[in-house]
Protein backbone atom coordinates (compact mmCIF):
# COMPACT_ATOMS: atom_id res chain seq x y z
CA UNK A 1 0.00 0.00 0.00
CA UNK A 2 2.73 2.46 1.07
CA UNK A 3 4.95 1.41 -1.82
CA UNK A 4 2.13 1.79 -4.32
CA UNK A 5 1.24 5.28 -3.08
CA UNK A 6 4.90 6.33 -3.13
CA UNK A 7 5.37 4.97 -6.64
CA UNK A 8 2.29 6.83 -7.85
CA UNK A 9 3.50 10.07 -6.27
CA UNK A 10 6.96 9.62 -7.75
CA UNK A 11 5.49 8.98 -11.17
CA UNK A 12 3.19 12.00 -11.00
CA UNK A 13 5.94 14.28 -9.75
CA UNK A 14 8.39 13.06 -12.36
CA UNK A 15 5.86 13.54 -15.14
CA UNK A 16 5.06 17.06 -13.88
CA UNK A 17 8.76 18.03 -13.85
CA UNK A 18 9.42 16.45 -17.23
CA UNK A 19 6.41 18.16 -18.79
CA UNK A 20 7.41 21.58 -17.47
CA UNK A 21 11.00 21.12 -18.55
CA UNK A 22 10.08 19.91 -22.06
CA UNK A 23 7.59 22.73 -22.57
CA UNK A 24 10.18 25.30 -21.53
CA UNK A 25 12.77 23.69 -23.80
CA UNK A 26 10.46 23.88 -26.83
CA UNK A 27 9.56 27.52 -26.06
CA UNK A 28 13.22 28.48 -25.87
CA UNK A 29 14.01 26.59 -29.05
CA UNK A 30 11.19 28.37 -30.90
CA UNK A 31 12.37 31.78 -29.68
CA UNK A 32 15.95 31.01 -30.65
CA UNK A 33 14.93 29.79 -34.10
CA UNK A 34 13.04 33.04 -34.66
CA UNK A 35 16.09 35.08 -33.64
CA UNK A 36 18.24 32.93 -35.91
CA UNK A 37 15.88 33.52 -38.85
CA UNK A 38 15.87 37.28 -38.14
CA UNK A 39 19.67 37.28 -38.08
CA UNK A 40 19.77 35.35 -41.37
CA UNK A 41 17.25 37.78 -42.90
CA UNK A 42 19.40 40.70 -41.81
CA UNK A 43 22.47 39.12 -43.43
CA UNK A 44 20.54 38.62 -46.68
CA UNK A 45 19.20 42.18 -46.48
CA UNK A 46 22.72 43.57 -46.08
CA UNK A 47 24.01 41.34 -48.90
CA UNK A 48 21.31 42.69 -51.22
CA UNK A 49 21.92 46.33 -50.25
CA UNK A 50 24.20 48.57 -52.29
CA UNK A 51 24.53 52.31 -52.79
CA UNK A 52 26.67 54.58 -54.92
CA UNK A 53 27.66 58.22 -54.62
CA UNK A 54 26.66 60.00 -57.82
CA UNK A 55 27.92 63.47 -57.00
CA UNK A 56 29.23 65.71 -54.25
CA UNK A 57 28.63 69.45 -54.41
CA UNK A 58 31.43 71.12 -52.44
CA UNK A 59 29.12 73.77 -51.04
CA UNK A 60 28.27 75.39 -48.83
CA UNK A 61 25.69 73.98 -48.55
CA UNK A 62 27.14 70.55 -49.26
CA UNK A 63 24.88 68.28 -51.29
CA UNK A 64 25.63 64.57 -51.69
CA UNK A 65 23.56 62.66 -54.21
CA UNK A 66 23.30 58.87 -54.06
CA UNK A 67 21.52 56.05 -55.85
CA UNK A 68 20.18 52.92 -54.21
CA UNK A 69 21.80 50.33 -56.52
CA UNK A 70 20.72 47.30 -54.49
CA UNK A 71 17.43 45.45 -54.36
CA UNK A 72 16.38 46.46 -50.84
CA UNK A 73 14.50 49.51 -49.62
CA UNK A 74 16.66 51.59 -47.29
CA UNK A 75 15.91 54.12 -44.54
CA UNK A 76 17.03 57.53 -45.80
CA UNK A 77 16.88 59.02 -42.30
CA UNK A 78 19.41 56.51 -40.93
CA UNK A 79 22.18 57.35 -43.40
CA UNK A 80 25.43 58.69 -41.92
CA UNK A 81 27.68 61.04 -43.89
CA UNK A 82 31.37 61.82 -43.38
CA UNK A 83 32.81 64.80 -45.26
CA UNK A 84 36.57 64.70 -45.67
CA UNK A 85 36.56 62.05 -42.95
CA UNK A 86 34.51 63.99 -40.38
CA UNK A 87 30.93 63.05 -39.44
CA UNK A 88 28.44 65.67 -40.58
CA UNK A 89 24.85 66.34 -39.57
CA UNK A 90 22.39 65.91 -42.41
CA UNK A 91 20.00 68.85 -42.26
CA UNK A 92 17.54 67.73 -44.92
CA UNK A 93 17.06 65.04 -47.52
CA UNK A 94 14.83 64.15 -50.43
CA UNK A 95 14.14 60.91 -52.28
CA UNK A 96 13.46 61.60 -55.96
CA UNK A 97 12.90 65.24 -55.03
CA UNK A 98 10.35 64.47 -52.30
CA UNK A 99 10.94 64.61 -48.55
CA UNK A 100 10.77 60.93 -47.56
CA UNK A 101 12.56 58.25 -45.55
CA UNK A 102 11.68 55.46 -47.99
CA UNK A 103 14.68 55.02 -50.30
CA UNK A 104 13.59 52.42 -52.83
CA UNK A 105 15.88 50.51 -55.25
CA UNK A 106 16.93 52.72 -58.17
CA UNK A 107 15.83 55.93 -56.45
CA UNK A 108 18.06 58.96 -55.95
CA UNK A 109 18.65 60.36 -52.47
CA UNK A 110 19.91 63.92 -52.09
CA UNK A 111 21.39 64.87 -48.70
CA UNK A 112 21.95 68.49 -47.79
CA UNK A 113 24.30 69.69 -45.07
CA UNK A 114 24.21 73.36 -44.14
CA UNK A 115 27.86 73.71 -43.24
CA UNK A 116 29.88 76.89 -43.11
CA UNK A 117 32.84 75.26 -44.86
CA UNK A 118 33.00 73.35 -48.12
CA UNK A 119 34.20 69.83 -48.85
CA UNK A 120 37.68 69.63 -50.30
CA UNK A 121 38.01 65.96 -51.22
CA UNK A 122 35.25 63.40 -50.81
CA UNK A 123 32.24 62.05 -48.93
CA UNK A 124 31.75 58.68 -47.27
CA UNK A 125 28.22 57.40 -46.68
CA UNK A 126 27.03 54.53 -44.48
CA UNK A 127 23.53 53.05 -44.45
CA UNK A 128 21.73 51.97 -41.28
CA UNK A 129 23.28 48.48 -41.55
CA UNK A 130 26.77 49.65 -42.47
CA UNK A 131 26.80 49.38 -46.28
CA UNK A 132 29.24 52.08 -47.42
CA UNK A 133 30.03 54.10 -50.52
CA UNK A 134 32.59 56.81 -51.26
CA UNK A 135 32.54 59.62 -53.77
CA UNK A 136 34.85 62.51 -54.62
CA UNK A 137 34.32 65.95 -56.00
CA UNK B 1 -1.76 -3.36 16.53
CA UNK B 2 2.02 -3.09 16.33
CA UNK B 3 1.77 -4.24 12.73
CA UNK B 4 -0.56 -1.29 12.00
CA UNK B 5 1.86 1.18 13.59
CA UNK B 6 4.76 -0.28 11.62
CA UNK B 7 2.81 0.02 8.40
CA UNK B 8 1.91 3.63 9.16
CA UNK B 9 5.55 4.50 9.90
CA UNK B 10 6.58 2.75 6.71
CA UNK B 11 3.91 4.63 4.75
CA UNK B 12 4.89 8.05 6.10
CA UNK B 13 8.56 7.25 5.52
CA UNK B 14 7.95 6.18 1.94
CA UNK B 15 5.83 9.26 1.18
CA UNK B 16 8.41 11.60 2.74
CA UNK B 17 11.26 10.02 0.80
CA UNK B 18 9.27 10.23 -2.42
CA UNK B 19 8.43 13.86 -1.87
CA UNK B 20 12.09 14.67 -1.31
CA UNK B 21 13.01 12.88 -4.55
CA UNK B 22 10.26 14.64 -6.52
CA UNK B 23 11.21 18.06 -5.10
CA UNK B 24 14.86 17.46 -6.00
CA UNK B 25 13.92 16.37 -9.52
CA UNK B 26 11.77 19.42 -9.99
CA UNK B 27 14.49 21.71 -8.65
CA UNK B 28 17.04 20.27 -11.07
CA UNK B 29 14.61 20.67 -13.99
CA UNK B 30 13.90 24.27 -13.03
CA UNK B 31 17.60 25.05 -12.81
CA UNK B 32 18.26 23.43 -16.17
CA UNK B 33 15.39 25.32 -17.80
CA UNK B 34 16.58 28.60 -16.34
CA UNK B 35 20.12 27.93 -17.62
CA UNK B 36 18.86 27.15 -21.11
CA UNK B 37 16.70 30.27 -21.03
CA UNK B 38 19.63 32.55 -20.08
CA UNK B 39 21.88 30.98 -22.69
CA UNK B 40 19.19 31.37 -25.37
CA UNK B 41 18.75 35.02 -24.47
CA UNK B 42 22.52 35.64 -24.73
CA UNK B 43 22.69 33.82 -28.09
CA UNK B 44 19.73 35.81 -29.43
CA UNK B 45 21.37 39.05 -28.38
CA UNK B 46 24.65 38.02 -30.06
CA UNK B 47 22.88 37.16 -33.30
CA UNK B 48 21.13 40.53 -33.55
CA UNK B 49 24.17 42.59 -32.60
CA UNK B 50 26.32 44.30 -35.25
CA UNK B 51 28.80 47.15 -35.10
CA UNK B 52 30.62 48.89 -37.98
CA UNK B 53 33.55 51.27 -38.13
CA UNK B 54 32.40 53.80 -40.70
CA UNK B 55 35.47 56.02 -41.03
CA UNK B 56 36.59 57.05 -44.47
CA UNK B 57 39.87 55.07 -44.58
CA UNK B 58 41.40 57.82 -46.72
CA UNK B 59 40.66 60.46 -44.07
CA UNK B 60 41.31 59.06 -40.61
CA UNK B 61 42.14 61.70 -38.02
CA UNK B 62 45.20 60.38 -36.18
CA UNK B 63 46.03 63.18 -33.76
CA UNK B 64 44.14 62.30 -31.71
CA UNK B 65 43.02 59.06 -33.34
CA UNK B 66 39.27 59.36 -33.93
CA UNK B 67 37.02 56.57 -35.14
CA UNK B 68 33.29 56.47 -35.80
CA UNK B 69 31.36 53.37 -34.76
CA UNK B 70 27.80 52.80 -35.88
CA UNK B 71 25.33 50.38 -34.34
CA UNK B 72 24.32 48.53 -37.52
CA UNK B 73 22.42 45.77 -35.71
CA UNK B 74 18.97 45.64 -34.23
CA UNK B 75 19.80 45.64 -30.51
CA UNK B 76 21.28 48.35 -28.36
CA UNK B 77 25.02 48.37 -27.61
CA UNK B 78 26.33 49.38 -24.19
CA UNK B 79 29.38 51.55 -24.76
CA UNK B 80 30.76 50.58 -21.36
CA UNK B 81 31.15 47.07 -22.76
CA UNK B 82 33.20 48.13 -25.79
CA UNK B 83 36.77 46.95 -26.25
CA UNK B 84 39.18 48.62 -28.64
CA UNK B 85 42.33 47.19 -30.15
CA UNK B 86 44.98 49.01 -32.14
CA UNK B 87 47.22 46.66 -34.11
CA UNK B 88 45.96 43.82 -31.92
CA UNK B 89 46.79 45.55 -28.63
CA UNK B 90 44.00 46.50 -26.24
CA UNK B 91 43.71 50.24 -25.65
CA UNK B 92 41.91 51.67 -22.66
CA UNK B 93 42.67 55.38 -23.05
CA UNK B 94 39.63 56.49 -25.05
CA UNK B 95 36.34 58.27 -24.70
CA UNK B 96 33.09 57.98 -26.62
CA UNK B 97 30.47 60.55 -27.48
CA UNK B 98 27.16 59.37 -28.88
CA UNK B 99 25.38 61.63 -31.32
CA UNK B 100 21.71 60.73 -31.12
CA UNK B 101 20.07 60.42 -34.51
CA UNK B 102 17.23 62.68 -33.47
CA UNK B 103 15.45 62.37 -36.80
CA UNK B 104 15.18 58.62 -36.23
CA UNK B 105 14.92 58.50 -32.48
CA UNK B 106 13.45 61.83 -31.36
CA UNK B 107 12.88 60.49 -27.88
CA UNK B 108 16.57 59.79 -27.23
CA UNK B 109 18.80 62.04 -25.22
CA UNK B 110 22.56 62.39 -25.34
CA UNK B 111 23.24 59.24 -23.36
CA UNK B 112 26.83 58.25 -24.08
CA UNK B 113 26.44 54.84 -22.47
CA UNK B 114 24.06 53.37 -25.04
CA UNK B 115 24.30 53.18 -28.83
CA UNK B 116 20.83 52.56 -30.17
CA UNK B 117 20.40 50.92 -33.59
CA UNK B 118 21.47 53.44 -36.24
CA UNK B 119 23.33 55.71 -33.83
CA UNK B 120 26.94 56.74 -34.32
CA UNK B 121 29.54 57.07 -31.57
CA UNK B 122 32.69 59.15 -31.94
CA UNK B 123 35.60 57.46 -30.18
CA UNK B 124 38.57 59.67 -29.42
CA UNK B 125 41.76 58.09 -28.15
CA UNK B 126 43.87 59.79 -25.51
CA UNK B 127 47.19 61.49 -26.10
CA UNK B 128 49.04 58.39 -24.97
CA UNK B 129 47.99 56.60 -28.13
CA UNK B 130 50.42 57.55 -30.87
CA UNK B 131 50.76 55.87 -34.22
CA UNK B 132 53.92 55.43 -36.24
CA UNK B 133 53.62 56.31 -39.92
CA UNK B 134 52.38 53.30 -41.85
CA UNK B 135 49.47 50.88 -41.96
CA UNK B 136 47.43 50.15 -38.85
CA UNK B 137 44.40 48.12 -37.80
CA UNK B 138 41.75 49.32 -35.40
CA UNK B 139 39.19 46.85 -34.03
CA UNK B 140 36.05 47.41 -32.00
CA UNK B 141 34.40 44.55 -30.08
CA UNK B 142 31.09 44.74 -28.24
CA UNK B 143 30.05 42.86 -25.12
CA UNK B 144 27.96 40.58 -27.34
CA UNK B 145 31.00 39.68 -29.50
CA UNK B 146 30.03 41.79 -32.51
CA UNK B 147 33.19 43.24 -34.00
CA UNK B 148 34.59 45.18 -36.92
CA UNK B 149 38.09 46.03 -38.07
CA UNK B 150 39.34 48.84 -40.26
CA UNK B 151 42.74 49.16 -41.89
CA UNK B 152 44.12 52.64 -42.48
CA UNK B 153 47.36 54.45 -43.11
CA UNK B 154 48.69 56.95 -40.60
Amino acid sequence: MAQAAAAALLLAGGAWSAFGFTENLFDEQDALQKEWRDAQDLQIFIGDSAIQVDSVVAGPPVVVTLTNTGTTTLDASAVTVLLDGVAATVDSWTVEGVSSNVWTPGATLALTMDLAASVTDRAAVATEHGVMAFGGL
Amino acid sequence: MSSGISESILFIGAITATMIVVASLHGVSEELSSGISSRSSILASEMQSRVSIINDPAHVETSPLTIYVKNTGTTEIYTTGLHLLIDGQAEFDWDIEVEAEEAVFPETDDDDTILLPGEVGTITFGGGVSLDPGDHLVTVITRTNAEDTMEFTA
